[in-house]
């Protein structure tokens, strides 16, 4: 087993999740509205993915991480100047949508595409890294299509801890139903991991690596090959906030009976 | 007219569990708006039999079943075997399943190894004019859409 990993970590750009968020139609399907002046961020789910792959690269020497993100290049370039301060990383830049109505097989297959062009790729010594889901079609289905695109049939989700063992061989703690884990241990790579919070903190910005990763960065963005999500076959009906339903009642001077008595009646319509 | 086939886990006691009981009430509900759609049962886990004892009366055309101990644990490597096998020969061209930790790592791979899509996060399906729709989540449930597909499974 391999001493030394590639990680490839899969991410995109989300709207910063403070933001208030609105749908419009528009003449290629659903968007944002205001999308491109709202601010963004690396997608959460995928920031913990990255970390998680610094902390990996550092416990295992030779290690090298690449950072694949489909994305507008502009909010990209925005993006990567505080992420590229965090950890290591090469970038590979592809200018595409970010947005959350883009069909996950057409990105997933833009993802394998990027990947499979990485030079010197060696399966034997590749963890494939991204979120369980992202923050902006929340779907949860991108990285299990490029999993099998890429031809990894070991592949995990909602990861929230890796631990690899001195043979070699990895456990992988994934979240299941009732609050609790399940452990799985896996004898050979690749393999895929859709992470979900893990359990490492964010790491402080540090300007060296920020300095060591520009070199790369710049030049990534400036080459970021254009992709075009057709959302072939798919067609929106209504995209639109979820309606508030509230049921108030204000009724004055209820006995403490009556009131118990309304919330077992309430309780029992289950 | 779709082959809407019902995709279940058995539980560790071999039952279905309350969302792939949920699963299958869309499902047959879907079959009968659609007209001509016909429903198939698929199920998975170590012994199929009482999940399908379970579901005996739900208007199944077909019963379909992998089972055995290879397919009693939770895995990406063989659920997605088992996916596909029971999609081929149910010939299904809309799949309908609950979204357990289980069926989330690996439907999306098996839609992809199918040629197919997949919608998740789904909370109704309607049909209008004889096809299907569905309503599901966006941005982490922050917004809702109905979405048509033709594209088949």
């Amino acid at each position: 087993m391999p001493t030394s990993y590639q990680i490839v970590v899969c991410g995109s750009i989300v709207p910063d999740p403070l933001q208030t968020l609105e749908p419009v139609m528009t003449p290629t399907g659903p968007a944002l509205k205001n999308e491109l002046m709202l601010p963004a961020v690396l997608d959460p789910w995928a920031g913990h993915a990255l970390f998680e792959a610094a902390n990996l690269a550092k416990q295992n020497p030779g290690s090298k991480i690449w950072l694949v993100c489909v994305g507008p290049k502009a909010k990209l370039q925005q993006v990567m100047m505080t992420v590229a301060q965090k950890v290591p990383f090469e970038l590979i830049a592809l200018d595409g949508p970010a947005s959350g109505f883009a069909e996950s097989a057409e990105i997933a297959a833009a993802l394998a595409g990027a990947i499979q062009a990485i030079p010197g790729l060696d399966k034997s010594r590749l963890f494939v890294f991204g979120g369980w889901e992202s923050a902006s079609r929340g779907a949860g289905t991108t990285m299990q299509m490029l999993g099998e695109l890429l031809g990894i049939t070991d592949q995990f989700q909602g990861v929230d801890r890796l631990a690899v063992r001195p043979d070699g061989s990895f456990e992988v703690l994934e979240r299941v139903e009732g609050g609790k884990h399940q452990v799985s241990a896996c004898s050979a790579l690749p393999a895929l991991l859709g992470w979900a919070t893990g359990n490492l903190p964010e790491p402080p910005n540090n300007p060296q690596v920020g300095m060591l990763n520009m070199r790369t960065v710049m030049p990534a963005l400036q080459r970021a090959r254009p992709i075009k999500v057709a959302n072939d076959g798919m067609a929106f009906a209504s995209v639109a906030l979820p309606k508030q339903r509230r049921a108030t009642r204000i009724v004055r001077d209820l006995t403490p009976d009556a009131i118990a008595q309304e919330i077992v009646e309430w309780i029992g319509k289950d | 007219m779709e082959t809407i086939l019902f995709l279940a886990h058995t539980e560790t006691d071999g039952s279905l569990g309350k969302a792939a009981l949920e699963s299958l009430a869309v499902a047959k509900d879907l079959t009968a708006s659609l007209a001509g759609s016909v429903l198939v049962a698929g199920l998975v886990g170590q012994e199929v039999q009482s999940a399908a004892n379970q579901i005996a009366s739900c208007t199944a055309k077909r019963f379909l079943g992998a089972a055995g101990p290879d397919f009693a644990p939770s895995r990406y490597s063989t659920d997605i075997v088992a996916i596909e096998a029971l999609a081929r020969a149910a010939a299904a061209t809309i799949v309908i399943a609950p979204a357990t930790s289980r069926w989330n790592r690996v439907l999306a791979g098996a839609a992809q190894r199918l040629g197919g899509r997949i919608d998740t996060h789904v909370t109704s399906a309607a049909t209008a004019d004889n096809q299907p729709s569905v309503t599901r989540w966006y941005y982490r449930q922050r917004m809702e859409a109905v979405v048509q597909r033709k594209r088949r499974p």
